[in-house]
């Protein structure tokens, strides 16, 4: 589904990535994990193709990235989903209308996309908050919406980029819940985190960057 | 349609979201317009008098004392065959003298200084509608002045002529002050819809990222764009209307002008349409050429 050979990406000459090379399974759940500046963020900007690597090669889904044309990226967009640190969320938009923009973006017609968005945000324990403005809620909703939005028009591969960093314990629980749920239904997820008792709730293969460089990768023994 | 829906009412909120900016764009597309409306309509009009004043290009041939009844009989067949010619009309002295009498009445004492009838007779060609350039009226008025009957051949061409330059003068300049209005249209709206963009950045971002293509995320923009110049074109030609009326109104400029055609005329139904078609079509642009800034920028 994700395979690195070789992936090297340097910002204004500090190195982000070295070297890196490894291969993500469909269906897969790893966490990605290091000390702040390890890489982390940078690895899974170039899997969403936001970069591009300086050296190697970059597979997702077979598709090489380094051969794909900029009119191509936002169909690749539409096959991952999204859930960032910050939330990214339109706050002007309703939840509804926010987690709605990731399938009108696809022209899904509108009584596909009342049915989905609604589906979605109850899957995630906001089925009564669709009319709600994003900063009427609380921390841990809004990166439920996040999630919602990333995962409404069910992509194959779902990365999150600290989604639990604003968080307390049990908020960072119910996102683990979430995500395991999402990966349940047979997407990929790439959980990028710092938070080493998500690791220790759930024993799934953790790849760990130090310096650019994969240190570690493989399942924590029990 | 649920896109479709969508990116109008992405187009109506970025209006909404703006406001101040849009109306001091929106006021300036209005008077820019208005400034091309004007124009057009000097120019429409005295094109429509030109029109009028070609129609009635007429040339006078006027004969000889010593011609006779026959004679001009005779001149008048043999000009009559001439395709250039559309009609003749023959005015002998008597007739002449009468007409002078009757439109200048205050000035019978200057006739009775001349003793007899001081006018030839003559004959009024009227020129057919194929044959009014100003080449082929020289070459009508040379073949005429050829004749042996002739004494002299008036014609009121070259006036109209002059006429005709002036107005092509008038194109280029109205060529000129039109590309300077519409080019700072373009430019009052391109910075609006700039301003719009500034503003909606996180959005963009946002929404690029969710997988939105270059046109799904541009395309309320330029809608942005040719809803402010329709509206600004639909603005000016109201107060264009208005402003004719009260000018017809309060100047007296209703019927003839100079006697010629049928009085002012405002835009005829097809150019109002083009007028405003012309409004769309900057105000796109203006979007466009903003729009530029986005090109590249996609992370």
């Amino acid at each position: 589904m994700i395979e690195f050979y070789h992936v090297s990406k340097a910002y204004s000459g500090w190195p982000a990535l070295q070297d890196v090379s490894f291969k993500i399974g469909k269906g897969e759940f790893v966490f990605l994990t290091g000390p702040s500046g390890a890489g982390k963020t940078t690895l899974l900007r170039l899997i969403f193709r936001a970069d591009a690597p300086d050296k190697g090669q970059i597979l997702v889904n077979n598709r090489n990235l380094l051969h794909i044309r900029e009119s191509e990226i936002p169909y690749l967009h539409r096959m991952i989903g999204f859930v960032f640190q910050d939330f990214r969320l339109l706050l002007k938009k309703t939840v509804f209308e926010n987690v709605a923009l990731a399938l009108k973006v696809s022209g899904v017609p509108e009584g596909v996309l009342r049915v989905k968005v609604a589906e979605t945000l109850g899957g995630v324990g906001l089925g009564h908050k669709l009319d709600a403005m994003p900063m009427t809620l609380s921390v841990g909703e809004q990166q439920r919406v996040c999630l919602a939005r990333a995962i409404v028009n069910d992509p194959q591969i779902l990365l999150a980029d600290e989604p639990t960093g604003n968080l307390d314990a049990d908020l960072s629980g119910e996102i683990l819940e979430l995500m395991k749920s999402v990966n349940a239904r047979g997407t990929t997820v790439v959980l990028a985190t710092h938070n080493r008792d998500l690791l220790r709730r759930w024993r799934r293969r953790v790849m760990r960057l130090e310096q650019g460089r994969v240190a570690e990768d493989g399942y924590p023994e029990a | 349609m649920t896109r479709l829906r969508y990116l109008l009412r992405e187009a109506v909120d970025n209006i909404k979201s703006n406001r101040t900016t849009t109306f001091v764009a929106l006021a300036t597309t209005t008077f820019t317009m208005l400034a091309m409306g004007v124009f057009l309509l000097v120019y429409l009009n005295v094109q429509e008098a030109l029109g009028s004043l070609r129609e009635e290009i007429k040339v006078i041939v006027y004969l000889r004392d010593v011609v006779s009844p026959q004679a001009v009989s005779r001149v008048r067949a043999e000009i009559g065959q001439d395709s250039a010619v559309a009609g003749i009309e023959y005015v002998s002295r008597e007739q002449a003298l009468a007409t002078f009498r009757a439109q200048f009445p205050s000035e019978e004492r200057l006739l009775s200084g001349l003793g007899d009838n001081p006018f030839p007779a003559s004959l009024v060609i009227k020129v057919s509608p194929a044959y009014r350039s100003s080449e082929q009226v020289r070459a009508l008025v040379q073949k005429l002045n050829a004749l042996s009957e002739t004494e002299e051949v008036l014609y009121s061409q070259d006036w109209i002529e002059n006429l005709a330059v002036a107005l092509r003068y008038l194109e280029v300049l109205g060529l000129g002050i039109g590309t300077v209005l519409a080019a700072s249209m373009v430019t009052i709206l391109a910075n609006t819809i700039r301003l719009t963009l500034h503003a909606r950045r996180d959005e963009i971002e946002i929404m690029k990222l969710i997988g939105a293509t270059t046109a799904f995320i541009k395309t309320p923009f330029v809608l942005e764009g040719a809803l402010l110049g329709g509206v600004g074109a639909l603005c000016s030609l109201f107060l264009l209307r208005t402003l004719f009326g009260l000018a017809e109104a309060k100047l007296a400029l209703r019927g003839t002008f100079w006697g010629i055609g049928r009085g002012l005329v405002f835009l005829p139904d097809r150019v109002t349409v083009a007028f405003l078609l012309l409004g769309i079509m900057l105000g796109c642009l203006g979007s466009v050429v903003s729009l530029f800034q986005l090109r590249g920028a996609r992370s």
